[in-house]
This record gives structure tokens, sequence and C-alpha cells, in this order.
């Protein structure tokens, strides 16, 4: 296996605060890689910075090789990165939302609705293309901001919580898509709290306070720290820091 | 290189939400009419160096002191002289604003009489200018009888009545002169505010954190937002140039071309000040602060109100830095004098020289990054 990302002794601090400090890590072509920790612990910083989008202060990070602080622009169109936070435009419809995000990856307005329609079918998702963003429910709106995410079939995605304060059964939907996107060769890098969603992990990274404690695949983990399940492995490995 | 198809996307993303939100529509289209008409009717000017012509006899010496007074009080100059019989010549042949026509028998008799006699004509195309001439034309005229009067043996000196007569702009609309800056403002008020909000709007709302993973340029995000919001502001402006038609019949002498010509140039720097407000600003709130922050002086120093001439020297230096004074000035010599080269290149020069500068402290300023 290849390594897709490699990140060797990133450190990102903002003013006086060390947000990411000094971690090194990789991540190999088509694996799913969890990001766990708690809010604060410097998971979204660690993305962000492999995004390009934010300073860093030191180290270096590689996209593929290619060092990302000198090649972000040639970069981007090979990264899907779903933030957090909502990020679509909340007054306009599922349609121009994506026919916004497409272009500004130069698709073309029928390669944009062609795609729409594809993945918008894989998770069986039903809501009318030209229904207003603003007014539904928080699941629909996870799922059109992954899809506006990987719209131009990018190789490397980020997803940043996706699935925080959605319905189970919209997560398993969104897991199914990232299942999908896994076998079809994507390299998934993704944080959450939920365990259930680690399990699907190849390898799991455990941050805390800018540092990474821990990491290996859920099985390691749970028999390194003497525990039956990730929860108790997890609570483990902080306990011992 | 900034790319066509992202400037039309965010064209097209940008249109959708300003269309889509109901009080905006309120605020584009209705404000401005409404600025329009309050501005139009309701605002004057101060008025100096009006050309006065005083036709008395020759052995009125009241008739002469007033008007040596009216030169002398600093808001008249002395117009071309005139006969009695054809006085109105030089208020068509634009050689005098105002005529006072003295009775031939003599002021003094004609007051004692009860003053009816006496005849002022004013050219009233400004018609601003025509009733604050009115004005200093009655307050000098009934200031300098009372003084003369006190020495004479009439005694008492009675109220002076005139016969005033308005030309060519009988309805005195005040429009002329406020509905061309007017046009400036609202282009300014429109790039400005809209540009800096919608910025603003992205950071606040964490859309901003999905346009720069993307791979487009900061040139090119700058670019969507002020092309779209500068069409808007052009295109109300230009609705407003059909409004100033309609409700006061005024047209654009210098042709819509000077117009569009000077406009753009303009929106450089407003769109400029737009961007510098979004890299200060991280909500909506404090862009629209910043604008108003931005606005307030720039309109105020701008002579679309106070002419900037009466604007005290150390002072005036910020009106000549201000982008906005620039435009007023071209748009007035353009709609109503009809926009002589030199003058539009006086203003047109120095507005692209600020725009310059705006814009690249501007882009400086704006991080593309969190």
């Amino acid at each position: 296996m290849t390594k897709i990302l490699d990140i060797q002794n990133l450190t990102v601090k903002f003013g006086g605060f060390t947000a990411v400090d000094n971690i090194t890590f990789s991540v190999e072509k088509g694996e799913i890689f969890g990001f766990l920790g708690a809010n604060g612990a410097g998971k979204t910083t660690t993305i962000r910075a492999l995004c390009g989008l934010v300073n860093i202060s030191s180290g270096n990070m590689f996209i593929d090789g290619k060092d990302v602080s000198k090649n972000t622009k040639k970069l981007k169109p090979r990264i899907g990165y779903m933030s957090q936070k909502f990020t679509l435009y909340q007054d306009l419809t599922i349609k121009e939302n994506m026919l916004f995000s497409g272009a500004l990856y130069m698709m073309t307005e029928k390669e944009i609705l062609k795609r729409m329609k594809e993945l918008f079918e894989y998770v069986n998702f039903k809501e009318s293309p030209d229904e207003i963003v603003k007014s539904m429910s928080g699941g629909s709106k996870q799922i059109i901001s992954l899809a506006a995410s990987i719209l131009h079939n990018p190789e490397i995605v980020f997803l940043d919580e996706p699935t925080a304060g959605i319905s189970p059964v919209s997560r398993k939907l969104f897991w199914n898509l990232i299942s999908k996107l896994s076998s079809d060769g994507k390299t998934i890098f993704v944080t959450t709290h939920y365990m259930d969603e680690a399990e699907y992990c190849r390898r799991i990274a455990l941050m805390q306070n800018g540092r990474i404690i821990a990491l290996d695949s859920p099985q390691n983990l749970k028999t390194a720290s003497n525990a039956s399940n990730l929860e108790q492995a997890f609570i483990n490995f902080l306990d011992k820091k | 290189m900034p790319r066509f198809s992202i400037i039309k996307a965010f064209f097209k993303k940008e249109i959708a939400q300003t269309l889509r939100d109901k009080k905006m529509i309120a605020m584009i289209f209705f404000a401005p009419i409404l600025q329009m008409t309050l501005f139009g009717f309701a605002l004057t000017n101060e008025v100096k160096n009006i050309s006065i012509s005083c036709i008395y006899s020759p052995g009125d010496v009241l008739a002469r002191t007033i008007e040596k007074r009216f030169l002398e009080s600093g808001w008249f100059v002395p117009a071309e002289s005139a006969e009695r019989t054809d006085y109105s010549k030089i208020l068509s042949k634009r050689k005098a604003e105002a005529v006072l026509v003295m009775p031939s028998q003599g002021l003094l008799k004609e007051i004692e009489r009860g003053s009816s006699g006496i005849q002022l004509l004013i050219d009233a195309v400004n018609p601003q200018r025509a009733v604050q001439i009115e004005n200093y034309v009655k307050n000098i005229m009934s200031q300098t009888v009372s003084q003369e009067l006190k020495n004479t043996p009439a005694g008492l000196a009675p109220p002076v009545d005139l016969n005033v007569k308005i030309l060519y702009n009988p309805s005195l609309e005040s429009a002329f002169f406020m509905i061309p800056a007017l046009f400036g403002f609202i282009l300014c008020i429109f790039t400005v505010m809209l540009t800096g909000i919608s910025l603003s709007k992205e950071k606040e709302n964490g859309t901003f954190e999905k346009l720069i993973s993307s791979p487009v340029t900061v040139w090119e995000i700058l670019l969507g937002k002020t092309f779209t919001y500068s069409i808007l502001g052009f295109i109300v402006a230009f609705s407003m140039v059909i409004g100033a038609y309609l409700l006061f019949g005024i047209t654009v002498k210098g042709g819509i071309l000077k117009l569009f010509l000077i406009c753009s140039i303009f929106i450089v720097s407003s769109c400029s000040v737009a961007i510098f407000i979004s890299t200060l600003a991280k909500t909506q709130q404090q862009a629209m602060m910043g604008s108003l922050i931005f606005l307030f002086p720039a309109l105020l120093l701008s002579g679309l109100i106070f002419p900037v001439e009466n604007i005290p020297v150390y002072a005036r230096w910020i009106a000549y830095i201000n982008p906005l004074y620039y435009l007023l000035e071209a748009l007035r010599n353009i709609v109503l004098k009809g926009g002589d080269w030199i003058v539009l290149i006086q203003t047109a020069v120095p507005l692209a020289l600020i725009g310059t500068a705006l814009l690249i402290f501007g882009v400086k300023k704006f991080n593309s990054k969190l």
C-alpha cells in the first residue's frame, strides 16, 4: 500500500495556543482513517492544515508525495472537504448549491447534475432538488453537504464530524456511502465521536491536547489496552497519559 | 487569470440569494426611488456668485446703495447691465441670474406709495439657487431700506414688497442639483454595503471555508462578489436615471456612455473599500456598521449636501481623498452640463488613482486562510 498522506512533525499555533503539537503519522491509499478525541483536541485543525485552510507553524505535509504548502492550488481539486459546520448556502436550493459547488471545480452543469443524481440515488435520498436547504432536517443537510464535497470525485475525502446530530438511519446511509467511496479506492479521513463508527475504520488515531496518543487498528487498540470494546480502550489510553 | 465560468457561477449564486430575500428586493428597488424623491424635493444648498443686474434711474440714490450692498454681501457679482426695455434678454442668454427692476420714478417714492412696482426676475433653472436668491435680495433690500430711511424725513421704514417672477422653472423643482449626486451615492451604498455584507456573510455562515477549500483564487472570489453587486448597483443607478427623467424631467446631457465610464472607474474604489471592511468584519452586522462608518463621512465630505468649498482648509484634504467627491463632481458635470472632457478627466484621474491604491490595500489585507 502506498502512503497518500504523510504528515511529519506538524505543529499549528494560534497566537500562544498550540492546537496541533508536533504530530507525525501517515494514511494509506484507500483506507478509512479515523480521528478521535475530545473537542479541542486538534482534529479539526489537523484537517484544515491538510486542506491548506490554516497556516502551519512548522512541520511538513505531503499528499501523494507533494508538499501541501507549496502545491495547495494543484492539490485542492484532488481533495474533498466536509466541514463540521454546515457550509452550504441555506437560502439556496439543493440544486443551486450543487451547481455552485461543482462550478468551483470547473465541472459543467451536465456533469454536476448527473453526479448529483447518482449520489442521491445511492443513499436513497428523496428530497426534491428544488427544495430550499434551510427547511431541511439535519440528516438531509449532512447528506447534501457530503454530496457537495465529493461531487468533483476527489481521491481523498476529509470528513469532519459528518454524522454529528443526525438520526441513526441517516448515519447508516451515510456510512454506506463512505464504505462505497472506500471500495472505489478513495481515501477517507474521518473524525467522529461515535464508537460504532470508529469500528468501521481500518485504523484510528486518538488525539489529546494536540498530540496523537495512540494509533492502530480498532482490534489492536482493544488488545493493547486490555479492553473489551473501543470505548473502554480509549478510556484506558486517556487514563494512562 | 480569473476564470470566467467561476465568476459566472458566483453571479448566478449571488443573484439567486439576493432575489430570494424579499427585504433585499425592497431595499434594492424601492429605497433608491424613495430616497430620490426625498432628496430631490427636500434638500437645499447655499448659493454664491449670483450674477445680478439692477435697473434703476440715474438719480435713484437708494437704488444705487442697494446695488452696492448686494455686491458687498459676497453673494452677488455684477452682471451685464441692461436697458429697462429688454432686461429679459440677459436672463434668457444667462448673462444674469437675477434682474432687479426699480420703478422709473425712483425707489423712495415707490416705497412711500406701497412698493408694488419693484420687480425681481430670477432664473430658476436651478431651483435651490432661485429660492436663495429671492431670500438674499429681499433681506438685503429691506435691511438697506430701513437703515437708509432712518436718516430721512420720511421717518418710518415700511416693509419692502417685491414683485417676484420666477423664470424657466416656475414649479421650483429642487431636484436638479441633488439627483445626479444621488445616482452616485446609491451606487456607492450598493457596492460598499452589499459587497461588504455578502463577503462577511460567507464568513459568518462558514461558507467561506467551503470556498477556500476549493481551487478558486482570491481574485476569483473577490471578482465574483464585486462583479455581481456592481451590476446590481448599475441597474439601480440607471433605473434612477429613468426615474429622474420621469419624476423631474432631468436628462443626462452628457450621454449615458460618459456616465457609465465614470461609474465604472468609481466602483473600483467602492468595491475595494468593501473588501477592506470584510477583512475586519466577521459578521454581517459588523460589515453593516463598518459600511456606515465609511459612508457617513464619505457622504458628508462629498459635496452631496454641503459644498466642499465651504469645508475649512485643514479638513478639506479628506474630501480630496474621498472617491465619492470626485464621482459627484463628475456626475453633476455629465448630467447637468453635458460632461466636458477636461472636467471629466480632472475627476476620473484622481478617482482611478484612489481606486488603485484602495484595491491594492484591500486585496493585500484579504486573507484566504481561516
